[in-house]
């Protein structure tokens, strides 16, 4: 294991450990926007290191047998550090109002493990990963809360986490005494061979179920939702954009690479998951008052949406997901950026009824606002619809039309749920909270919209990389 | 020019929208006037033809088979010329700087719909086209205007994921029979899709029609929207999204499943005919002239869903006719219609009630003024097909004439705020181009549609020959 094979990482790491000692000693206790643009800097090198090193992992290497670089991590790699850009910048304009010391180590040191878990392809270093992503989380979600309701999602989120967790590492165990190995490709292997001990089903069953634990699919979704309405939002921002992508990269990876030939048992119990996460959550969407809540359960659906691609079982269908993904994923750092906008000076959580007349007042924040909205609700020009379009083409391509059904079903409903936002911003009478967007959220918002619309016009230009990335995979 | 029509309206809103100039309105009408005379010198050059003029061919997403593939023939560029008249006059209807924004993007979707020959292209300018009629509905409407919206984009984007569900079913099927994946129009019309496939897309087909086009009894957003939506969005969704729901119709689906639909056809009647008759009983029974509007554009649709589903060359034309036609003619009674925006009376003005009896009679049938044609054809292709059968449909026609003479009678009676005199005069153009296709229907050309032409050949070798009346009033009409 060399240190070249690790740039991105490695510049994450040295970034939080350098921003933690001029913490320590240069800058203690002060509004922290300094160590934020490092952070923000450190974010945006890694990520040119990333997108340099593409076509190197592209190829595909091993690292020490336990961490693979290829198309799909690369991709996953790219999408997270966008998104922790995103998300820093929210950080940024949540820093003028309160201390922020060890925020952005904390959120620097989740991102490396989160880009090692995407690469990991031993059972060991994926649970120390997904530990190492988690383990900042939970000090973030103790530390950085909403009054009144922070303790209710820390709560949550460590118990549950750490639920998950031992579930997780309890089905490792039992593969690695059924099998003698956490290697994915030789689990693999092994349930090509006669003798299939009971012992390695049941590791296969949990593990699956500590997954989707993790990603938080109906009916384990409950937990996710509370805590990203408690947590502060740009930390809700993150565990709603990084940390589920996160965790539906190594949900993919395991399934494909270690479980392979179970496909034909897994596949349909992800599609029924898919289909029930699509129904469930978006109509518990439709009643939801809190901003945080609505995008929380769009965030589920959006889940939903992934797992319905991959449960194709092509590499169209995941490459259909993978570009879902990076443009939901985009889409919700923006609409968490419009939730931040009215919390400022105003301890409530963000209700939907802070953005009444928005569109009016200012409209050109409108017209962004909107254009990630659209996205978000899949409609043209905007690249949502060419997101909704794959997975559709992916659903029907292999024969499912059943969950194709429920997606084309459920998409005026998630449209409806994007609306009733759109609707308040242009319909309503001017809210008595004032919103207001620092340059930090307009860039944020200018770039979402951006990025919606680039591959709404051009959506090849993202599908042949995620096509690449299905391939290294399957 | 196809690209010179579909964007110029979306540089005139960006223009809007950015130059602090106090001409907007001036500005906007003069796109609408732009666009109106370059649909106007389409229509000449093209004519009748079937063959695609001013094309424009680029690969746009070749893992779907999806190209940016634009063309303008006799029926588009009748439909186009139809869709630009209105959207002029709305546009002067427009009073707000944002409503004008909101117009002009959804008159580039609308542009765009039409002179697409794939179909995705087709549902993405059909999706493009919605949400700018919400926000016009959000700028000038009335009391339940954010109902009004809401229903209206719910109803228009399920509508839009079910013909997206059958554009990729289409795609899937192409790929399973190793073709090469793409919905142009030329394409969709040679493949021969297996029945199975057929009867998915008709189902999905016939149900995001009716949905879009407000089929009673999927008419609930329209009454809703043109009560509140205001002047300029109400004209919009009759003249111009309705009309675009039935071309999708006859262009797509019906050669996406002409099979099916000869097993459909038995089904289509009677649902249908109840269709119509139930939404004559509603225009009876309702007192607000706005709401009625919307169960008349019911009707129309209906009829256009009947002369569809004759399968036969005649009803197709009449279907065309009536399409074009009763946008025409329902955005002008729409435009013509008091609306508590309208303000005081200005007894100075012309009065509305000549445009409002030359609509009402247009809608009834009365011979060379725009719907005519269109009614006797579709209703030779009933007869053609389902023989007396069609007899009932009768009882929805006298209802619907018995309604039209106490509409007017009502409307005459009325004493509301009159139209200025220009606005007046821009529906004149409407108002002529609905009397000429009224008047000579072969103006308008009725595409190549190979798979239909082929089941009513098939259709007239079994038993469906028509019949010397039908050929000589055919011939009397100019219909080819």
């Amino acid at each position: 294991m060399v240190f070249n094979d690790f740039y991105p990482e490695a510049i994450l790491a040295l970034t939080a450990v350098f921003l933690l000692l001029i913490d320590a000693l240069f800058w203690p206790r002060k509004r922290s926007q300094g160590n934020g643009y490092l952070a923000f800097c450190g974010s945006l090198i890694a990520l040119a290191f990333s997108l340099w090193e593409w076509e190197a992992s592209a190829r595909g290497y091993s690292v020490g047998h336990v961490i693979s670089r290829d198309a799909f991590s690369a991709f996953f790699d790219v999408l997270l550090l966008s998104a922790t850009v995103g998300v820093l910048l929210l950080c940024l304009h949540e820093a003028q109002d309160c201390v922020r010391d060890e925020f952005y180590s904390l959120v620097l040191l989740s991102v490396v493990g989160m880009m090692l878990a995407v690469s990991a392809v031993d059972l060991f270093v994926v649970f120390l990963a997904i530990e190492l992503a988690a383990l900042p989380l939970y000090v973030l979600a103790v530390r950085e809360g909403r009054a009144g309701i922070k303790g209710e999602a820390a709560a949550k989120i460590i118990h549950w986490g750490l639920f998950s967790s031992a579930f997780f590492l309890f089905a490792v165990g039992l593969l690695y005494v059924a099998t003698g190995t956490a290697l994915l490709g030789d689990i693999d292997a092994y349930w090509r061979g006669e003798n299939i001990d009971i012992l390695a089903r049941l590791g296969a069953a949990l593990l699956v179920v500590s997954l989707l634990f993790k990603v938080g699919v109906v009916p384990f979704h409950y937990w996710l939702v509370d805590v990203r309405e408690g947590a502060s939002t740009s930390l809700a921002a993150f565990i709603a954009s990084a940390g589920a992508a996160t965790s539906l990269a190594v949900l993919v990876r395991i399934l494909s690479t270690g479980l392979g030939p179970l496909r034909p048992i897994w596949s349909p119990v992800i599609a029924v998951v898919a289909g029930v996460t699509i129904a469930a959550a978006v109509l518990m969407a439709l009643n939801q008052r809190s901003l945080k809540r609505v995008l929380s359960y769009l965030a589920v659906v959006q889940a939903g949406c992934f797992l319905a691609g991959f449960s194709s079982g092509r590499a169209e269908g995941l490459a259909a997901a993978l570009f879902f993904i990076a443009i939901a994923a985009l889409g919700v750092v923006a609409l968490f950026a419009v939730a931040l906008m009215s919390e400022r000076k105003n301890l409530a959580a963000p209700l939907l009824s802070a953005y009444d007349g928005l569109g009016r007042d200012r409209p050109w924040l409108g017209l962004l606002v909107c254009i990630s909205l659209l996205s978000i609700g899949g409609v043209p020009p905007t690249a949502g619809f060419h997101a909704r379009l794959y997975i559709l083409y992916a659903l029907v391509d292999a024969q499912l039309i059943w969950l194709a059904v429920i997606f084309v079903a459920s998409t005026p409903l998630i449209f409806y749920v994007c609306g009733k936002l759109w609707v308040r911003m242009y319909f309503r009478p001017t809210s008595t909270i004032s919103v207001e967007p620092s340059a930090e959220l307009m860039v944020v918002l200018l770039l979402a919209a951006t990025a919606a619309l680039g591959f709404g016009f051009a959506p090849d230009i993202l599908m042949e990389t995620a096509r690449s990335a299905a391939v290294s995979l399957m | 020019m196809l690209l010179i029509a579909l964007c110029a309206p979306l540089v005139c809103a960006l223009a809007i929208s950015v130059l602090p100039v106090a001409w907007w309105r001036g500005l906007a009408v003069a796109c609408g006037a732009f666009e109106a005379l370059l649909a106007l010198v389409a229509f000449f050059l093209v004519g009748a033809d079937t063959i695609p003029h001013f094309v424009v061919h680029y690969e746009w997403i070749p893992s779907l088979g999806v190209a940016f593939y634009l063309g303008l023939d006799g029926l588009s560029a009748a439909l186009l010329l139809s869709i630009a008249l209105v959207f002029m006059a709305a546009l002067y209807a427009a009073r707000e700087r944002g409503e004008c924004i909101a117009l002009l993007c959804a008159a580039a979707g609308s542009t765009g719909a039409v002179v697409a020959r794939d179909f995705f292209l087709y549902c993405f300018f059909c999706e493009l086209a919605v949400w700018p009629l919400c926000l016009l509905a959000a700028l000038r409407g009335g009391l339940h205007r954010e109902s009004a919206a809401v229903q209206f984009s719910i109803h228009s984007v399920l509508g839009g994921a079910l013909l997206l569900f059958t554009a990729v079913s289409a795609v899937s099927q192409q790929r399973q029979m190793g073709l090469k994946a793409s919905l142009a129009i030329e394409q969709i019309a040679v493949e021969s899709w297996p029945l199975s496939f057929q009867f998915t897309a008709l189902v999905a087909c016939a149900l995001a029609f009716a949905l879009r086009s407000s089929i009673f009894p999927f008419h609930s957003w329209a009454m809703t929207w043109h009560r509140t939506a205001g002047r300029s969005a109400s004209m919009v969704v009759v003249g111009g999204v309705l009309p675009l729901s039935a071309y999708g119709l006859l262009r797509y689906a019906l050669p996406l499943c002409a099979d099916a639909l000869g097993a459909w056809q038995t089904i289509a009647l009677p649902l249908l005919i109840a269709s119509m008759t139930a939404a004559a009983f509603s225009l009876l029974a309702e007192r607000d002239a706005l709401r009625q509007l919307a169960l008349v554009a019911s009707c129309q649709m209906a009829w256009i869903a009947l002369g569809i589903s004759a399968l036969d060359w005649h009803g197709l034309q009449g279907a065309a006719i009536i399409a074009i036609g009763s946008g025409a003619v329902v955005a002008v009674l729409s435009c013509l219609l008091v609306r508590s925006e309208d303000g005081v009376a200005d007894s100075q003005q012309p009065p509305r009630r000549w445009g409002i009896l030359w609509a009402v009679l247009a809608l009834a049938g009365l011979p060379g003024l725009g719907l005519f044609p269109g009614y006797f054809l579709v209703g030779l292709a009933g007869v053609g097909q389902w023989g007396w059968w069609i007899a009932p449909l009768a009882l929805a026609a006298f209802i619907c004439g018995v309604w039209a003479l106490r509409f007017f009678a009502q409307i005459g009676r009325a004493n509301g705020p009159y139209l200025g005199r220009s606005q007046y005069l821009l529906l004149l153009p409407l108002v002529l181009y609905s009397c000429a296709i009224g008047l000579y229907p072969s103006l308008i050309g009725y595409g190549e549609v190979a798979a239909v032409k082929e089941v009513v050949a098939t259709d007239r070798e079994n038993d469906g020959a028509p019949t010397a009346a039908v050929d000589s009033l055919s011939s009397l009409l100019g219909v080819p």
